[in-house]
C-alpha cells in the first residue's frame, strides 16, 4: 500500500482489497488524567479518525462515540557542544471516546514482580533482624565475640 | 459644596501657619492673604524617586540575567527519612540511575532467615532432679511437645532414609565440635560446610584480632533431640528442615585480646554448659548437609558476665527497667574483678615450683 496516494473508491471500479495496511495503532497511558471511558491511543501518521474509528468498530466490534485525534510535535535538543538542534518525530494521538457505561483501565502489568521481590527479601530481613537481636543481648561485651554461652 | 470644601483648606492652612490667624480674622483681606502660602505650597512640595534606578537602562535585561535562580537542596535530611518513592522520583527528576549493585563476589544464601516455631525450653531444665514435683512436670510436658515432632521426623525420613533422631544427637555434636574448631582457629573457609549462611555472621563477629581458645572435654548428658519442624519456603517442593538437639557439655574457653591479655574466661576453669542448637537441612537438595543454625537462649537463663575491661554504658531512656539491670551489671563487674585477683594467685604457684629445680641445681 502506498503512502503517497490514497486511492478513492468511483462507483464501478473493481473494489482494492489491502491485506498488508501501513496503518498501527498502539494503546498509551495518558498524561493527563483522562474520564474513565476515553482511551488514548498512538496511531500511525496516515490514519484519519474515520480510520481510527472503522479499526475498532470492525475489527474489534468495540462502540465507539467520538474520536479525536492531534499530531503532537516531536522534543527539540539542542547539542550542547555543537550547537545544532535534533528533533523527534512527531506523533498522532487520538483520544476515542466510548460509550458513557464503558469505563477502561489501564492494565498493570508488574505488581507480581513486586509480590516476587518483597516475598525473596523477606529472607533477609528476618536474618537482618536476627543479627540485631543478636547485637542488642551482647551489649554488655563490647570486642568479645559473642556467640559462645559460656 | 464650594464654600464648605474651600472652608476646610482654609481651616488646614490655618493650622499648618498659626502666625497668619490674625489676618485671617479680617473680613475684607481674606483672599488676598492666602493667595501667597499656596504659592509657596506648591514650590515646597518634594518629589520622591526610586533608589535602586541603574543609570545606565539600555542593559537592564543584561542584568536581570545575571542572576539564576538555583533550587536548593535541603541539607539537613537525612537519609533514613527519605521514602524509597522519594527517592525513586528525585532519580528520575534528575535522570539518575539506581546505583548498581556491586557484586564483586557473588554470594549464595541457602537456608531460611531465622527459626520457624522455636522450641521453648522448659524453666530450670538441667538443674531439677526427675524425682522432684517440677522434674516429673517437665517430663509430661515433654511427652505433649513430642507428638508433634514426631510428624516432622517422619517427613525428614521420607527425603532422607538414613535420619534417626536417636542418632542424630551424636552425628549434630560432631557438627558442633567441627565448627566451634573451625571457628577458634578463624578458618573461614571450612567454616562454611558446618555454619549456615545465617549463623556465619554471628560466629565470626569480633573474631578477628583475637586468639580463642576452646575445647569441648566432655558430654554431661547425651545429645538428645528435643525439637524438628518442617517448612516449605516460596514453593511446596523446596523443603527446609530445622532440629533442635540439647547438649549438656563441659567446656573450656579463653579469649585473648591482640596484646595477649585476656579478655574473657580462663584456660583452667572448666564450665558446663546447657544450650539448645538448631541444626538446619535443605532437604529437598540432594547435595544439602545439616548445619549449625541458631541458638536458642531460653529467657530463664542467668545472665552472661560482663566484660570485665572498663566500657560505657550508653542507658535507654525509653526503658526505666534496663537502668536497674545496668546498675546489677556495674555490681558484677566489681565481682568479676575480684575474681581476677583470684584467679592470679593460682598463676603464680607454677612459677615459684620452677624456680626450685634452680636452686636445687
Amino acid at each position: 500500500m502506498s503512502t503517497r496516494w490514497y486511492p478513492i473508491y468511483q462507483r464501478g471500479n473493481p473494489q482494492l482489497r489491502v491485506f498488508l495496511p501501513n496503518f498501527w495503532m498502539k494503546l498509551i497511558r495518558p498524561t493527563e488524567e483522562q474520564p474513565p471511558n476515553v482511551v488514548t491511543f498512538s496511531v500511525s501518521m496516515e490514519m484519519t479518525k474515520y480510520d481510527v474509528r472503522n479499526y475498532l468498530e470492525k475489527i474489534y466490534k468495540l462502540p465507539v462515540v467520538d474520536v479525536r485525534t492531534r499530531i503532537a510535535m516531536g522534543e527539540t535538543k539542542k547539542d550542547q557542544t555543537y550547537g545544532y538542534i535534533t528533533k523527534k518525530d512527531d506523533v498522532k494521538l487520538a483520544y476515542v471516546t466510548l460509550p458513557r457505561e464503558e469505563s477502561f483501565v489501564f492494565p498493570d502489568f508488574f505488581s507480581e514482580k513486586a509480590e516476587k521481590q518483597a516475598k525473596e527479601e523477606k529472607s533477609l530481613d528476618e536474618s537482618k533482624a536476627g543479627f540485631r537481636r543478636f547485637l542488642d543481648r551482647n551489649k554488655k561485651r563490647p570486642g568479645t565475640p559473642g556467640w559462645f554461652s559460656i | 459644596m464650594e464654600k464648605l470644601a474651600s472652608a476646610k483648606t482654609c481651616l488646614k492652612l490655618l493650622q499648618v501657619m498659626p502666625g497668619v490667624q490674625q489676618a485671617a480674622l479680617l473680613p475684607g483681606g481674606g483672599l488676598g492673604v492666602l493667595a501667597s502660602p499656596l504659592q509657596n505650597l506648591i514650590q515646597m512640595q518634594q518629589v520622591r524617586h526610586r533608589q535602586t534606578k541603574h543609570w545606565k537602562p539600555e542593559f537592564k535585561r543584561l542584568r536581570k540575567l545575571k542572576f539564576v535562580k538555583m533550587d536548593l537542596p535541603n541539607l539537613r535530611e537525612k537519609q533514613e527519612d527519605i521514602t524509597k518513592e522519594e527517592m525513586r522520583s528525585r532519580m528520575k527528576e534528575r535522570g539518575v540511575l539506581p546505583p548498581r549493585p556491586w557484586m564483586e563476589r557473588p554470594f549464595h544464601i541457602s537456608c531460611t532467615g531465622g527459626i520457624f516455631e522455636a522450641y521453648v525450653p522448659p524453666e530450670g531444665d538441667g538443674k531439677k532432679s526427675i524425682i522432684s514435683t517440677s522434674g516429673a512436670k517437665q517430663k509430661l510436658e515433654f511427652l505433649e511437645k513430642k507428638s508433634k515432632s514426631l510428624m516432622a521426623v517422619r517427613k525428614i525420613r521420607s527425603y532422607d532414609e538414613n535420619f534417626s533422631s536417636d542418632d542424630f544427637g551424636a552425628e549434630a555434636q560432631d557438627i558442633y565440635i567441627q565448627a566451634h574448631t573451625h571457628m577458634a582457629a578463624k578458618d573461614k573457609y571450612k567454616i562454611r560446610e558446618f555454619v549456615s549462611e545465617r549463623c556465619y555472621p554471628e560466629m565470626m563477629h569480633n573474631v578477628k584480632d583475637k586468639t580463642i581458645r576452646w575445647k569441648f572435654l566432655q558430654s554431661l548428658e547425651p545429645p538428645r533431640v528435643v525439637h524438628a519442624r518442617v517448612t516449605e519456603v516460596i514453593t511446596k517442593e523446596n523443603q527446609f528442615a530445622q532440629v533442635t538437639v540439647r547438649f549438656h557439655s563441659q567446656q573450656m574457653l579463653a579469649i585473648y585480646d591482640r596484646f595477649g591479655r585476656l579478655m574473657h574466661g580462663s584456660e583452667i576453669i572448666t564450665k558446663d554448659v546447657l544450650e539448645y542448637v538448631v541444626f538446619e537441612k535443605h532437604i529437598s537438595n540432594e547435595y544439602g548437609k545439616w548445619r549449625l543454625h541458631d541458638k536458642i537462649i531460653p529467657d530463664w537463663l542467668p545472665a552472661k558476665q560482663p566484660a570485665p575491661i572498663t566500657y560505657r554504658l550508653i542507658e535507654d531512656a525509653e526503658e526505666p527497667p534496663k537502668e536497674l539491670s545496668a546498675g546489677d551489671a556495674e555490681v558484677k563487674q566489681v565481682d568479676s574483678v575480684g575474681e581476677q585477683s583470684k584467679e592470679q594467685l593460682p598463676l603464680a604457684t607454677p612459677v615459684e615450683s620452677h624456680t626450685k629445680p634452680s636452686l636445687a641445681i
